[in-house]
């Protein structure tokens, strides 16, 4: 496993704690600094440095566990496993995505990001897919 | 000569409650998170003016009592640091609630870097049982000259002390695991404050033992107690330096789960040992369940000490 993995939260935000944990544990998946193989922290140990309930970190877990990422087997903790390709996102799906990357987008503006800024994120984003 | 004692104790008392506000970082006066700079403005001067009054009046009233009324009426020895003692805590809480309209928002990020390593104890934190064999090599000693023991003294009084202290140090070495997998990563304290615990233990495999071979080894008492408060001092002393010198994000727990600055309870939040904001070290979160077994554990202590001259 990359060592530099890590996850954050923010407690004040209006997204819950489980899909920070979820969402942010999905990003070190996808860019492969959690790779196949790697164990991950156990649920009390993250539960304790986030201050979160042990719930919600086992509800972030078993929603990746779910989405084929991990493997939770009692007493083993959890493991990153290698996933199988999903099927092709339908149109509805990649419609849906598209809409939310344009609220994401138009939030970030509404915040004072400005279009630059943002242009330049993407385009890192973009180049991070190709390389 | 037998007030020196008395007096002494509660002028250090009165010295570390008049110190309180000095103990931990800046960023944190009264239990309330405030502004690097507070300290320095007018009402953060006032509110430390405020309290170290409070603290000085009782305390030198206390010292008073004791030089004058010591020998005749011995309850002011408990009474004069108690009273100070209440006069401290109390204003130490109305201090809290005045300030509360200063304080800030902890910064509500946390970070977690995603390690698997295994949570390894510090090296040292294994030092704290090797006061046990100290402790039974003292035992085995007093065993082999029993002998050269005065015949007045029991086996409960020449190898109580050294069984209690068995105990106090395995309570000891439990309370150091228990601060180390009990509180944050991120916590600076976390590390000094096991070795605290360690050489807490081995203050009692040094002093207990020097209790347990007076019959065969007279020793005097300053040499015995004398080096122990030193240590105990130090470790004062060490802790509350740390504690100043902590740096890097505050622990970001709610303001409103600290009850007067002093007791921490949040239920949502699964650590069990959290860093203090009324002084250096650690205190519970009295909304981990465990929390109140680690409460309890003196009084299990106390009840084996108990049941130990009992069956001796």
């Amino acid at each position: 496993m990359a060592g530099s993995a890590r996850i954050r939260i923010d407690l004040n935000s209006p997204v819950p704690a489980t899909r920070q944990i979820a969402d942010g544990l999905r990003v070190e998946l996808v860019e492969g600094r959690l790779k196949p193989g790697s164990g991950l922290p156990s649920v009390r140990r993250v539960a304790m440095e986030l201050g979160v309930h042990f719930n919600t970190v086992a509800e972030a877990y078993r929603v990746l566990a779910a989405e084929g990422w991990l493997d939770l087997r009692h007493g083993r903790g959890a493991r990153v496993v290698e996933r199988m390709a999903p099927a092709a996102a339908s149109r509805n799906e990649v419609a849906d995505y598209r809409q939310r990357l344009r609220e994401l987008v138009s939030q970030m503006r509404a915040r004072g990001v400005s279009p630059a800024k943002i242009a330049a994120e993407l385009r890192a984003l973009a180049e991070g897919l190709n390389s | 000569m037998i007030l020196a004692i008395p007096l002494l104790a509660h002028l250090l008392m009165s010295i570390l409650m008049l110190s309180i506000p000095h103990m931990t970082r800046r960023e944190i006066l009264f239990g309330v998170l405030v502004p690097g700079d507070f300290r320095s403005t007018p009402e953060g001067r006032r509110a430390v003016r405020e309290f170290r009054l409070a603290v000085l009046i009782p305390a030198l009233a206390g010292a008073v009592a004791i030089l004058l009324l010591g020998l005749r009426f011995v309850p002011v020895f408990l009474l004069a640091p108690t009273t100070m003692l209440l006069a401290g805590m109390t204003t130490f809480v109305l201090q809290n609630r005045k300030l509360r309209a200063f304080a800030i928002q902890p910064q509500p990020v946390r970070e977690l870097e995603l390690s698997t390593q295994p949570e390894r104890l510090p090296w040292f934190a294994w030092l704290g049982l090797a006061p046990l064999v100290l402790l039974a090599a003292a035992a085995l000693y007093l065993n082999a000259n029993w002998d050269r023991i005065p015949a007045n003294r029991s086996s409960r009084e020449v190898f109580g002390p050294l069984i209690i202290a068995a105990e106090m140090t395995l309570w000891l070495f439990a309370f150091a695991l228990a601060t180390w997998y009990g509180s944050r990563r991120s916590e600076p304290l976390r590390r000094p404050a096991v070795g605290v615990f360690i050489t807490l233990g081995w203050i009692l495999a040094l002093l207990m033992p020097g209790l347990a071979i007076q019959p065969l080894i007279k020793l005097p008492a300053p040499a015995l107690v004398g080096p122990a408060m030193g240590i105990i001092l130090f470790c004062l002393i060490y802790l509350i330096k740390k504690s100043r010198e902590s740096r890097g994000p505050l622990d970001p727990t709610p303001n409103e789960c600290w009850k007067g600055g002093i007791l921490y309870y949040n239920p949502s939040d699964p650590v069990l040992f959290v860093g203090r904001r009324d002084g250096a070290g650690f205190t519970l979160n009295l909304g981990n369940p465990w929390s109140w077994a680690v409460l309890c554990s003196p009084l299990v202590l106390m009840a084996s000490a108990f049941l130990v001259f009992l069956l001796l």
